[in-house]
């Protein structure tokens, strides 16, 4: 039995079975039929039509598209399913209704072996709702570049990011010479993938608005993705960011603006409720805590009734230089995801 | 909602419309030059002094007077205050011979017209909102000072308020009102502070005189023989002004789906109860049918106060309505009696909605003892029933019911009422758990006082009265003490370093910590301000107020300054011991890290100095920290209170066990679980929070000011003076026994664990599985600890559902063989 197990485990002989377990299929010997018990823990959080998602290791070729996943009313309910290796993957459904806390939900999978899809499947809507809540915000880490990068009066660089609109500075500051502000997708330094987003600001006594003695802040912005938010979901948004100079303490500040249906800004009395802002100050906060450090920053709010866009803005007024990069958006619960804990693949009679 | 810029163009047209039926009365607009004007009214500013051309204006010398007064006009559509609502062309401003409630002239002013021969009849509107610092707590003193109109040298009009303890009532009378589905914001919020009187005069002038704090909004004249056209003129402006002010808002409802077996079943019987655990009823609510005859249930160890919540709903308009809770009984025929029960009712009050535009909620915000009144049809009502279980009782299922009856409903309904007494008593907090409490000098009283010259004695019985009665409201929430400094009462020290002490203001601060100590005992009082405003203040120790930033970092503190400082502690001190008061902890700062890193360079510089100081003299030292840069003072802090803005993080914590100081938490909150769960994984020393009671906003003190404001850190007392008791304060108590859950949980762990008996053995590893699944199960990181922060607060439901699961692991330690029914 030891050895046996040792053997079972060594990677040439899974590789071996698996490929062995496709030639079967492939030869149309007949399916055989798993089973496997998924139980949802609500942990500490009421939950509300909640995405759930589970890992899942088959360890033989299945098809998923013979699943059939049933809730504790044995009703089948849809799923999405996305392989992330050979008989590995991520099963996604929902909690449907509301769930207490401290629950534990179960649910089936029956499935048989077959061919291994290679590819996403299962229910298109559950698709989109994965989506909302990885993050609704393309080239949120500056990754692809805008192939048609226009230089223009307050932009001068040369490669921008797709889906982001770059300006170094106020059109109003247009006429200073030598502007350092300079906002641009850069290599040098990187809180993921490849690439992040420069956002360098000048301190300028030369400005119009500076007060004798008081430099004014020239400082980048940019205007990011518009993208479909619903009313009355709970959205977080969180970037990173590391400051490399600070030589006047302010502000970096990122917003996700709220926009109406046809995607103009909503202003409500209190004008506050009226964006996402997640701003980062160098006043409040310790050197050591961010000099040269990729600092998160995130807000979670509600979106307001009227709400059905938003718009990531990018500002600041320190000055100095820093890096932004993970810009994320995405829908989320009142509490972290449900866990679900995964019962062995057993054959069905 | 309607734009405002909307609602001004239909009033205009609405008002002209007015203005052709009564031209022949003369109206007369007080106030700024550039507010609002309603077509056909004169624009009358302070600059119009009375000339014979002009044949109106006004006289600001009278006789016997040096100076004339100097006139003001006020626009009380200021934008400081959100919340306050928006009033109409009339109503908005005024004209006044004052300012900032101190700066009143004794006198009278006047306003003459001329109107030529004969009879007349003239109507006045006089109303004025707050004083000069509206976002002080000033009330104006129109509000509190009786007065006399005069027309021609006749009374017009008495204006008569009462003594302070009348107005206390009539202000408890405002906060037991009801705001309902339909009701008028103008009616609920600004009626009733605007007089009118109406009065008969002859010509050919007529002289308008009333005291230099009487505002003067409106005036409208015309002959005796048109009366009714000037009083419609007056209403047809009245209801103009209500139409602006309730245009504005529009109420945002949660309306529920009203089943129909439900709804006919409530008809025939002229109402519905039904229990819904662990939520707030409000207006709109509508039973399920699992929830009508669904008992109401709560569990309550011996000697705790258990509450249970039922709604109401009727469908008829019903009057004196009752309801009665007799005493619940247990099967062995051992009761709770009936004076250990009492019945709450929740004031439904509007509140400001989080929506794009001017939206309100009605949300049954506080409650008060409950006493039969009219309740209208369709409105759900939220009611809970406060059980105190004796010390003695035995342990067991107590039934009753809570019975509603009125002459409108064909028979009583009733609702089940369970009590499930727990065998065990809860284990006392290990820690202090206090709210800020306002003085009510500065807050409730101040302004009575230094307007109706209320004498020195009746007002520190007042005021110690109103303390008394809310530290045990607040010990009735599970608090051992609370959060509060003196108001300012050293004025000065001089040279050879004597203390010179407000007599008034120090013998209240004196009377405060007796109150305190009949309340709390001998528990620790953090003296919120006293270190920042309370005791070093700017008067006696410049340069070293708390917000004096600017001038700090310019100069440093001046010698002078810790000269004083020191003298001040060592002073206070004395006086603490000579009167054997209860430990004073004292406050050095509060949030100075909302002045950014120079706050932090304040915070540090103060907590030095002050550790010095408190080493010499033998006192301990706190401060409330708001974000990051205060994090340096920690070391030279006896206890150090992170704010919800400072990271709470573990290595924090960490930090500052190591550095020595306590940990305490200061507005993280106010929700059960931060009172509870959160406590029993971080292990402070003590918990505070703000506001009890006193809140510092003028249109937030009574539910009926001129607002759809924020009264969820007001205490409201009802008509007898009695303390209201608020939602979140209900929550707050359930987050505290929560945390007593814990800690005898803990305890009973603790004392068990060396057993070798197998039940006693597997009923603590039972408990301690438990108390690890909730202790994984707290997050302790906040928002600002620089991670991607998601949500970790839990609602009072999970709370309670692993209450439940605590008082089972609790009986099962303390009892591991027994299946007995509690179980």
């Amino acid at each position: 039995m030891g050895q046996f197990s040792a053997l079972r485990f060594h990677p040439v002989f899974v590789l071996l079975a698996r490929l062995s377990a496709a030639v079967v299929v492939l030869n149309g010997t007949a399916a055989e039929r798993f089973s496997m018990q998924l139980t949802v823990d609500t942990g500490f959080f009421e939950r509300r039509d909640a995405l759930v998602a589970a890992r899942l290791d088959f360890r033989r070729p299945v098809d998923i598209s013979t699943a059939v996943l049933r809730d504790p009313a044995n009703s089948a309910i849809p799923f999405w399913f996305e392989p992330v290796a050979p008989f590995r993957g991520r099963l996604y459904w929902i909690l449907a209704g509301e769930t207490d806390s401290l629950e534990k939900v179960p649910f089936s999978l029956v499935v048989q072996t077959g061919r291994w899809p290679g590819k996403p499947t299962g229910t298109r809507a559950i698709a989109k709702i994965v989506r909302r809540r990885r993050n609704l915000l393309p080239n949120g880490g500056f990754e692809t570049p805008d192939l048609e990068s226009k230089q223009t009066t307050t932009w001068k660089g040369a490669r921008g990011a797709a889906h982001w609109v770059l300006h170094d500075f106020a059109w109003s500051y247009r006429k200073l010479p030598d502007i350092a502000a300079l906002c641009r997708p850069v290599t040098v330094e990187a809180f993921e993938g490849k690439w992040a987003l420069m956002f360098r600001s000048d301190v300028r006594e030369d400005a119009p608005k500076a007060r004798t003695g008081i430099p004014v802040v020239v400082a980048p912005y940019v205007n990011g993705p518009v993208v479909p938010m619903a009313p009355g979901r709970r959205y977080a948004f969180s970037y990173w960011v590391k400051f490399t100079d600070v030589i006047r303490d302010g502000y970096v500040s990122a917003s996700v603006n709220f926009l109406d249906a046809n995607k103009k800004r909503l202003f409500p009395r209190k004008y506050a409720i009226n964006r996402m802002q997640a701003a980062y100050g160098t006043a409040r906060n310790l050197r050591d805590d961010y000099l040269g450090k990729w600092v998160c920053v995130s807000v979670v709010k509600e979106a307001l009734p009227e709400v059905r866009f938003g718009q990531v803005v990018i500002g600041g007024s320190f000055g100095g230089t820093c890096f932004l990069d993970g810009f994320r958006l995405r829908e989320v619960g009142t509490g972290p995801p449900a866990t679900v804990s995964v019962g062995p693949l057993q054959p069905v009679e | 909602m309607m734009h405002r810029s909307v609602l001004y163009s239909a009033l205009v047209i609405g008002m002209g419309f007015a203005v052709g039926a009564a031209a022949q009365v003369q109206r007369f607009d007080f106030g700024t030059s550039d507010s609002d004007l309603a077509p056909g009214w004169t624009r009358i500013t302070e600059t119009e002094l009375f000339s014979d051309g002009a044949g109106r204006g006004w006289l600001v010398k009278p006789v016997g007077v040096r100076r004339p007064f100097k006139l003001y006009s006020r626009d009380e559509n200021f934008a400081t205050q959100t919340a306050f609502l928006k009033l109409g062309p009339i109503l908005r401003d005024h004209v006044i011979a004052g300012r900032n409630y101190s700066g009143y002239p004794k006198g009278d002013y006047t306003f003459r017209v001329r109107v030529g021969e004969g009879e007349f009849l003239g109507a006045v509107v006089m109303g004025v909102m707050t004083e000069k610092h509206a976002t002080l707590i000033n009330r104006p003193p129109f509000w509190w000072r009786d007065c006399t109109v005069r027309v021609n040298g006749q009374t017009a009009a008495v204006f008569e308020h009462g003594g302070i303890r009348e107005q206390l009532v009539q202000r408890g009378k405002i906060s037991e009102r009801d705001f309902l589905p339909g009701d008028s914001l103008f009616d609920r919020g600004v009626r009733s502070h605007f007089r009118t009187v109406v009065f008969r005069f002859r010509g050919p002038e007529l002289n308008l005189s009333m005291p230099t704090f009487c505002p003067l909004n409106a005036l409208l004249v015309a002959p005796a023989a048109e009366e009714a056209r000037l009083k419609k003129a007056l209403a047809d402006a009245l209801a103009s002004e209500k139409f602006f002010v309730d245009s504005q808002y529009t109420e945002t409802k949660d309306a529920e789906p009203f089943p129909e077996p439900v709804r006919k079943a409530a008809e025939a019987a002229g109402a519905v109860l039904f229990a819904r655990p662990q939520r707030v009823i409000g207006p709109y609510a509508r039973p399920t049918l699992g929830e009508v005859g669904r008992p109401c249930g709560e569990f309550v160890p011996v000697g705790e106060k258990g509450v249970l919540r039922f709604g109401f709903l009727p469908v008829r308009d019903l009057h004196d309505v009752r309801v009665s809770v007799g005493a619940l009984r247990h099967a062995s025929g051992k009761t709770v009696p009936a004076r250990e029960v009492s019945v709450w009712l929740s004031q439904l009050v509007p509140m400001a909605a989080v929506r794009t535009g001017d939206y309100y909620r009605i949300v049954p915000e506080y409650a008060f003892r409950y006493a039969p009144r009219t309740l209208r049809k369709g409105v759900a009502r939220f009611f809970s029933v406060y059980v105190n279980v004796p010390n003695d009782a035995v342990s067991g299922d107590y039934a009753g019911e809570a019975v509603v009856s009125s002459p409108d409903l064909p028979r009583p309904l009733r609702q089940r009422l369970v009590v499930k007494v727990l065998p065990f008593r809860l284990d006392p907090p290990d820690m202090l758990f206090g709210m800020y409490w306002g003085n009510p000098f500065s807050t409730r009283l101040r302004h009575a006082w230094q307007q109706m010259r209320v004498p020195a004695e009746q007002m520190r019985e007042l005021c110690s009265s109103i303390d008394i009665g809310a530290f045990r409201e607040m010990r009735e929430a599970g608090f051992n003490t609370a959060a509060f400094g003196p108001a300012a009462p050293v004025s000065g020290v001089t040279a050879d370093g004597r203390i010179e002490v407000d007599g008034h203001l120090w013998q209240l601060w004196c009377d405060r910590v007796r109150n305190y100590e009949t309340v709390f005992g001998r528990a620790p009082l953090p003296a919120y301000n006293i270190g920042w405003s309370g005791l070093i203040t700017s008067r006696a120790t410049g340069g070293f107020w708390g917000r004096e930033v600017d001038q700090w970092e310019k100069h440093g503190f001046s010698a002078k300054s810790v000269r004083n400082m020191e003298a001040i502690c060592t002073w206070f001190y004395a006086q603490a011991r000579e009167r054997n008061w209860p430990e004073i902890v004292f406050y050095i700062q509060d949030e100075m890290a909302n002045h950014g890193t120079r706050g932090g360079r304040m915070a540090l510089a103060r907590a030095k100095l002050f550790r010095k100081v408190a080493d010499r003299v033998g006192f301990r030292t706190c401060a409330s920290m708001n974000g990051p840069v205060e994090i340096p003072t920690i070391p030279y802090l006896d206890i150090a209170i992170p704010n919800g803005a400072l990271p709470i993080s573990e290595e924090n914590i960490a930090y500052i066990r190591r550095s020595g100081a306590e940990l305490w938490f200061y507005n993280i909150g106010s929700n059960r679980f931060s009172f509870g769960y959160y406590l029993a994984k971080t292990r402070p020393k003590g918990r505070l929070q703000w506001s009890f009671g006193g809140s510092s906003r003028y249109v937030n003190q009574v539910a009926g000011l001129p607002s759809v404001s924020d009264v969820r850190y007001t205490l409201h007392w009802d008509s007898k003076l009695r303390p209201g008791r608020r939602n979140n304060i209900e929550e707050m108590r359930q987050g505290i026994l929560d945390y007593r859950y814990f800690r005898t949980l803990d305890r009973l762990i603790a004392e068990n664990s060396r057993s070798s008996a197998p039940s006693v053995r597997r009923a603590v590893e039972k408990a301690k599985k438990l108390r690890d699944y909730i202790l994984d199960g707290v997050k302790v990181r906040n928002r600002h600890s620089g991670e991607d922060f998601v949500a970790g607060v839990w609602s009072s439901r999970t709370c309670q559902r692993l209450r439940w699961r605590i008082a089972l692991a609790v009986m099962d330690l303390l009892d591991p063989d027994s299946k007995g029914d509690t179980k």
